[in-house]
């Protein structure tokens, strides 16, 4: 039972450790850029605005 | 018993430990369909049907896109991002702003309520359609309910279902949701056919609300929209959870703007422009009325049982973030029981409350009073606070040695910031009696209550927290200099 607990806790840790490379390299694959940030905003500011003046 | 590669991958993926990058295999599409398949419900209908209480179909469709759009893009943004990243369960992320307490007491308030709610509305709904399919057949009128009792008896039989489907596991829920979500997109679009051959779509867009509650358009058209924000900031328990199974942040984020955003506004939609064409905002009871005998009793038979695999979906799912939040007691409950204590509340409420599904707009707006002061915190302390960084270590480590303990495990700015939220919503909206100040109006009561929060949150966090020891904000998480492959 305390093998498997001690198991688990070398398990999490060596995940925990795989997220801490791609942290202390910087480079996160698929990272949200300003871009996406911007296109988001500007997607829902144009569907909302839009939309606004075409139905009120 | 040795405890294998696959065990550990399983723990992982229920939430006790980070999905790594390799194990999470859901792309752009995937992710897509998987939050389609949730967004194409039976309650779209329900919603479509409410907004036409209160605008017509012109102003009803902008309030359906309007609304969603803003409840989705801000609900993603709190949820999906962060567990995008790092692989880790929503509720277990929660404790990074509201302590492992908190993170309780918020699945508590936001997913123990909120499904109990719709396991209720839908269960009644489950109920109305079996009672029109049958007045429909004995050739009565379907726009007056037969029996009550019979309603309430059938209602509660779809709970006992639902019970008995999510007892049984996973497998039985993934087999019905691979029949039922495309089969909705079906039906959807014959609903529209059959619309569109009874009425021009410039006809539709001209006809007049169900009911609505002031003189002052401008304030109707508000408040549909918020109850459209309202439906879109109601996946916020959920979304987390599903974006934790996709490749990158940028796969978990953006399909939430095709998958949930588009499905709910096309079925809102239908159920709009049926509610409205037909003169009755109940889907059991347009449906009955949209096609004939033929079309009436197939649509009433397949939407009751669409309702009971809802049902299923949001019961199992709720169930799941017990595991984490949950003490070591309710983990030792068996599933089956946990499942039936669960089903306690909303067959209660289906026998003593069956009004809540006639106004169950006001429910929904009730629970955006959490849900956006939610998003406003989730928001300001992940991007902002933390600039996008967890501490992964904190996360799973024993309450009382962690670096996000806070105060007994609570997070006393987090929850003052989530009260603070609430009540600039409820102050500015009041959901029962629909009555609002100016400032809804201009701003709905969604986005000040999520400003409200957030900026409460932020505010407090950077003068107190710091100097109280709370919560590591400001400092770097620690990491290990190690590689991972080394352990």
């Amino acid at each position: 039972m305390e093998d498997q607990a001690l198991a688990w806790e070398r398990e999490l840790e060596r995940r925990i450790r795989l997220y801490d490379q791609l942290e202390a390299g910087g480079h996160w694959p698929g990272r949200l850029s300003a871009v996406d940030y911007w296109a988001m905003a500007g997607l829902t500011l144009a569907l909302s605005v839009g939309f606004w003046m075409w139905g009120h | 018993m040795s405890t294998t590669k696959d065990d550990y991958r399983l723990a992982a993926e229920r939430g006790d430990a980070p999905l790594l990058p390799s194990e999470r295999l859901w792309g752009f599409w995937e992710f897509t369909y998987a939050n389609s398949a949730l967004a194409i419900a039976t309650w779209a209908f329900l919603i479509g049907g409410a907004v036409g209480l209160f605008v017509g179909p012109r102003e009803g469709i902008a309030a359906i896109v309007i609304g969603n759009i803003i409840g989705v893009s801000i609900t993603a943004l709190a949820t999906c991002v962060a567990t995008g990243r790092y692989g880790v369960e929503q509720f277990v992320f929660l404790r990074s702003m509201f302590g492992a307490n908190g993170a309780r007491l918020v699945y508590v308030l936001a997913v123990v309520f909120l499904t109990m709610g719709w396991l209720a509305v839908l269960g009644i709904m489950f109920g109305r359609s079996i009672d029109g399919l049958q007045t429909l057949v004995s050739g009565g009128d379907p726009t007056v309910p037969a029996s009550p009792l019979k309603i309430v008896i059938a209602a509660c039989g779809a709970i006992l279902l639902t019970w008995f489907v999510v007892a049984k596991g996973p497998t039985s829920i993934r087999f019905f949701n691979m029949i039922i979500a495309p089969a909705l997109v079906v039906l959807m679009f014959v609903m529209m056919a059959l619309i569109l051959s009874q009425h021009s779509f410039g006809e539709i867009l001209d006809m007049k609300p169900l009911a609505p509650p002031f003189e002052d358009g401008t304030a109707n058209f508000i408040i549909a929209i918020e109850v459209n924000i309202a439906a879109g900031m109601s996946w916020w328990p959920y979304l987390g959870n599903l974006a934790r199974l996709t490749r990158n942040e940028r796969v978990a984020t953006w399909p939430n703007f095709v998958g949930v955003f588009g499905a709910a506004v096309l079925g809102e939609i239908v159920g709009l422009m049926a509610a409205v064409a037909l003169g009755n905002a109940d889907p059991t009871i347009w449906m009955a009325q949209i096609g004939g005998l033929v079309v009436g009793v197939v649509a009433l038979g397949f939407v009751a049982f669409a309702n009971v695999t809802s049902m299923a979906n949001i019961l199992y799912t709720s169930l799941i973030g017990l595991r984490q939040v949950g003490t070591a007691g309710v983990r030792a409950i068996r599933w089956e029981t946990l499942t039936f204590l669960f089903c306690v509340a909303p067959l209660a409420l289906v026998m003593f409350a069956p009004g809540i599904y006639d106004g169950f707009f006001k429910f929904l707006v009730w629970t955006s009073a959490l849900n956006s002061a939610l998003a406003g915190i989730g928001i300001a302390d992940y991007f902002i606070l933390r600039r996008q960084q967890i501490d992964l270590r904190a996360l799973f480590a024993r309450p009382q040695d962690s670096a996000y303990r806070f105060w007994h495990g609570f997070n006393p700015i987090g929850l003052f910031a989530l009260a603070v939220g609430f009540l600039v919503y409820v102050g500015v909206f009041n959901p029962l009696s629909l009555e609002h100040t100016s400032l809804f109006v201009l701003l709905t009561a969604s986005i000040p209550s999520c400003l409200a929060a957030g900026l409460c949150h932020w505010g407090l966090t950077a003068a107190f927290a710091r100097r109280l020891g709370w919560g590591a904000y400001g400092e770097r998480p620690a990491v290990s200099a190690a590689p991972a492959a080394q352990l």
